[in-house]
């Protein structure tokens, strides 16, 4: 009878500890945790994103004990090799949250990175769109978690496009196929008799791939992550590309195609949406004459007749495993930051798409008071209508030798209009530029 | 009354008065103790740590601001003679005056090219974000009047260690030229209606420059979040003409990320800002926090009102914090008012006080209760003994072998050797005692017998002087009294002592005289009681003692 007691005590003693520890948060007010935060919303020019962390500062964190403190902005192009570069030198400490692509996540090793199924339940997750969740996915554990995506589109300078439609009858329409894009840019090009590249392009790579993809091509993707140099069809997609790019007709950005589409280098820049951010509201000539940019916004081109794709691109946040008090910080903080309203409200400034399932359709009660954003989100909700979105690829050292790439076309763009000019045949020009292609391993 | 009485007895009582004395001891040895932290510095009150704390902290951060400006400020007055140089030899190379600048796109062209590289050296070299010239001319049409040609380069990223540059301001081509890419928000020209006071910075502007710099309030960079504040030289010719001024920034990354405080402070934001009568505006302020801790500080305006110790509290909309705030001189001719604050969270602040009462609380109740147990202990090892050895000594045997500390044993010996020799005293007077009542009762006996003789004697002599009255004559007896009342006293003892028996040999060895002595005393009795014969006398003696015992 004694030992009944006593199992039963302590039974009840167990059942209470855990329900204890099961509720009991780690997070107080009194003792706020702080978060590091490295992310890529707005490098150079401030971030909607900063806004937000510090309303979440102001109000949710510190009710509950969470401070965001951003310690990094950068771009999801480079944060990802910070981010390593930081992990290898243990004199400097891995910032708590950051954003980036599953790929940089992924390097960082997966055991070091918040599995977002521990905070997230099923039922919070089914209401986020599910191929943005399967992005942020490896080895079974949600790494990545969806703040928004973003997408290839083309922007423009309105202005300047409206004197050159003037004076060739080239429309915004003409740009909806990639045949017609490239053949506008090699007007474009002669209408400014050779001194001004219809478009700079940020991430030309991808356009190729979707092209070719449009045009049937198979899987072109080596096992160790870089191109089928045989594949015809991938081929012919990249010498399209090839051909204007040697002849002038468009450039590999320098850094960032809508700096040049300010200096009114360039007419239009095709890059990411969220470039949106970067866009000034005039031109600048180097000529000291300015205009207003009247930016227009069209999808990215496709191929005629041919179902489209667009790029489904776009960081997520991430969470450097340290304590459980900090998981739960992060967890809050995430939660928060992905609520319905304000997601949207944080994508619809930053030239974002939202993550939620059916946000999308809320973007059309958004009045924005920049005309260039409603242009964007217009090209934007066609592209979600009628493209079929595909994933970026995720595999090991692949944008370092896109990169590599990037570099030199840009080196060789930088002769290869003149030797166009001067004569020689653009196929064997272009033919150059698979070589470099093929030359990257 | 009772307790008086108690008190009272309490005082006598050893216990009570140990107990009184420990008390007294512990309060002393608490007050010692205190005494001794305090003289030693290592018992002081909360609010003079954390204002110690944060002195140290202003002391810190007053340096590292101090050393910025000193920095920007020294390095502002050769960049402005340095761009000034170069500008006036480009237009000299250029065979036009500074006039001609003014809409000459290929001449301004010109002078950026010749600026960029060295600005941008003088970015890699300050203590800066970025550095900027801007010239009194324009490269656009006259339509927006308030534009200004010029550079502004700024590190790429100002949180890290990099040589990378980005073009603000400036002709993109050339900035391309140099390696410097345009920013993200670039735009060709300045736009001086975004420049707060800018006539002040440049064409109010005098020489010696070193009198003429300025730094700005908190400005946000045109189309950015980015926060900066500028310092500001103009750039004066010889023959006085101003070309326009340069400068440096200090925007928020790179203020943060460069000048990171040290602390053991777990939260505390270091703010450099402008202070306006009883408010701080951290809205207006470049703010940095400890190497490892973050103190959230919203931006606004935040009310200051003094506390003790030299502190202030700073309050805002839901948050309040204690601090320091001082003035700063950025530079030497600067006239707008910088004001330095360090502040930690209120709540910091009140917790550090609690604790700190609660370790004074902990600390005085620990200190009790070791002398209490100290005191305890001492009762139980000590005097609980004493105690009981002083009770055994009231025992029989003195407590002997059991006394607990042998300083009482020589006193039990002694105590025991007493009894013994008290016990022997006892028993011999014990052993008197009986004689003597025994011989009480042998004398009781004889007395009763003595008694019985006497009460016969006294018949017999109440016979006698009944029998004899008759054989005297009342005269003689009564000449008897009359001479016995003129007899004196040392007669009437020696009458008493004859009338009784006793022989003249037997008085005069009694009084120590002669019997010659005493035959003159018998003699002279005789003569005044009237009396010749000795029986006669004996008559008139048991006559008087029979009427004397009537009377009474």
């Amino acid at each position: 009878m004694k030992k009944q007691g006593y199992a039963i005590l302590m039974a009840f003693i167990l059942v209470f500890a855990l329900t204890g520890c099961g509720n009991k948060s780690l997070l107080s007010a009194k003792e706020p945790v702080e978060l590091t935060m490295w992310h890529v919303y707005g490098e150079q020019a401030g971030s909607p994103m900063d806004t937000l962390v510090e309303e979440f500062n102001r109000t949710v964190g510190t009710e509950k004990g969470v401070r965001v403190k951003v310690t990094e902005l950068s771009s999801a192009a480079k944060i990802g090799g910070f981010l390593l570069e930081t992990q290898r030198d243990s004199a400097q400490e891995m910032p708590d949250l950051f954003t980036c692509h599953i790929g940089d996540a992924i390097a960082l090793g997966e055991d070091k990175l918040l599995d977002w199924n521990d905070w997230f339940t099923e039922t919070e997750q089914s209401e986020f769109v599910s191929g943005f969740l399967a992005d942020g996915e490896a080895d079974g554990k949600l790494l990545v978690f969806p703040l928004s995506k973003s997408t290839q589109l083309l922007m423009l300078n309105g202005t300047g496009f409206a004197r050159f439609s003037a004076a060739t009858g080239v429309t915004y329409d003409d740009l909806s196929t990639w045949e017609g894009f490239y053949d506008a840019a090699g007007k474009f090009y002669d209408w400014t008799n050779g001194t001004e590249p219809f478009c700079a392009m940020d991430y030309p790579i991808r356009a190729v791939e979707l092209n070719a993809l449009e045009h049937g091509a198979e899987d072109f993707y080596t096992e160790d992550g870089w191109y089928d140099f045989d594949n015809a069809v991938f081929k012919e997609s990249w010498m399209q590309f090839a051909r204007a790019l040697a002849q002038g007709h468009i450039v590999v950005s320098d850094l960032y195609s809508n700096t040049q589409v300010m200096t009114g280098e360039v007419l239009s820049g095709l890059g990411s949406s969220a470039a949106i951010l970067y866009y000034n509201d005039t031109v600048t000539y180097e000529d000291g004459r300015s205009e207003p940019m009247d930016l227009q916004v069209v999808p990215l081109p496709m191929t005629a007749g041919a179902e489209p794709l667009m790029t489904q691109a776009g960081v997520g946040l991430c969470a450097y495993k340290t304590t459980e008090q900090k998981a739960e910080a992060a967890s809050l903080f995430a939660h928060w930051l992905t609520e319905k309203q304000r997601n949207l409200d944080f994508v619809t400034s930053t030239g974002y798409m939202p993550v939620r399932n059916g946000a999308f359709d809320s973007i059309d009660e958004v009045e924005f008071a920049d005309p260039g954003y409603a242009n964007l989100y217009a090209a934007l909700k066609t592209m979600q209508e009628t493209y079929t979105p595909l994933a970026e690829v995720r595999f090991n050292d692949y944008y370092s030798k896109v990169h590599a790439l990037y570099d030199g076309l840009r080196q060789m763009q930088q002769e290869l209009p003149q030797r166009a000019a001067a004569g020689e045949d653009v196929e064997t020009l272009a033919e150059e530029t698979w070589a470099l292609f093929r030359s990257i391993h | 009354m009772q307790v008086l009485s108690y008190l009272k007895n309490a005082r006598r009582s050893m216990r009570h008065k140990l107990i009184g004395y420990m008390i007294v001891l512990a309060v002393l040895l608490v007050a010692a103790l205190y005494a001794g932290l305090t003289l030693f510095g290592r018992l002081s009150s909360p609010k003079a740590e954390i204002k110690k704390a944060l002195d140290l902290q202003m002391e810190v951060f007053q340096n590292d601001m101090e050393s910025l400006w000193h920095n920007v400020s020294v390095m502002s007055i050769l960049l402005s003679e340095d761009m000034t140089a170069l500008l006036e030899d480009t237009l000299q190379q250029q065979g036009i005056s500074f006039e001609d600048l003014d809409g000459n796109v290929e001449a301004t062209k010109a002078v950026e090219d010749a600026m960029l590289e060295p600005l941008s050296q003088y970015v890699r070299q300050a203590d800066c974000s970025g550095a900027f010239v801007v010239l009194e001319s324009s490269m656009s049409d006259g339509d927006t009047a308030d534009a200004r040609s010029g550079l502004y380069v700024q590190r790429a990223n100002a949180g890290r260690v990099t040589n990378n540059l980005l073009l603000f301001r400036g002709i993109a081509s050339v900035g391309k030229a140099h390696n410097v890419m345009p920013h993200r928000k670039w735009a060709q020209e300045f736009h001086i209606g975004q420049f707060p006071n800018y006539a002040e910075h440049t064409v109010q502007a005098a020489a010696p420059i070193a009198d003429s710099r300025r730094t700005t309030d908190l400005v946000t960079l045109p189309g950015t979040s980015e926060k900066a504040v500028l310092l500001t030289i103009p750039m004066i010719g010889a023959d006085g003409t101003i070309y326009g001024m340069c400068g440096f920034a200090i925007n928020q990354t790179f203020f943060s990320a460069r000048y990171d405080q040290p602390s053991n402070l777990s939260r505390l934001t270091c703010l450099l800002t402008t202070e306006s009568g009883d408010t701080l505006d951290a809205g207006a302020a470049l703010m940095t926090y400890t190497e490892e801790g973050f103190c959230y500080v919203p931006p606004e305006a935040l009310t200051v009102k003094p506390m003790s110790s030299g502190l202030v509290s700073l309050n805002g909309d839901g948050f309040s914090f204690v601090g320091m705030v001082k003035s700063l001189t950025a530079a030497k001719g600067d006239g707008t008012p910088h004001t330095l604050a360090v502040l930690i969270p209120k709540e910091d602040y009140n917790l550090a006080v609690a604790k700190n009462m609660m370790q004074t609380v902990l600390l005085s109740a620990l200190l009790l209760f070791c002398a209490v147990v100290c005191c305890l202990y001492l009762a139980r090892r000590y005097l609980a003994p004493v105690h009981r050895d002083l009770d055994r000594l009231r025992d029989e045997d003195r407590g002997g072998e059991q006394m607990a500390f042998s300083d009482f044993e020589p006193i039990s010996a002694t105590l025991l050797a007493q009894d013994r020799e008290n016990e022997k005293i006892i028993t011999t007077l014990e052993q008197e005692k009986q004689t003597v009542q025994e011989q009480a009762v042998q004398l009781l006996d004889k007395n009763e017998e003595l008694q019985g003789q006497f009460e016969a004697a006294q018949a017999d002599a109440q016979r006698l002087a009944y029998s004899r009255k008759s054989e005297i004559d009342p005269a003689t007896y009564e000449m008897f009294l009359v001479g016995y009342d003129m007899l004196t006293p040392t007669e009437r003892e020696i009458l008493e002592a004859l009338a009784d028996g006793s022989s003249p040999r037997e008085l005069s060895e009694q009084r120590n005289c002669s019997e010659s002595t005493i035959a003159t005393h018998r003699k002279n009795i005789y003569r005044k009681l009237g009396v010749h014969k000795a029986y006669q006398l004996k008559i008139c003696i048991a006559l008087l003692r029979q009427e004397r015992e009537a009377q009474n």
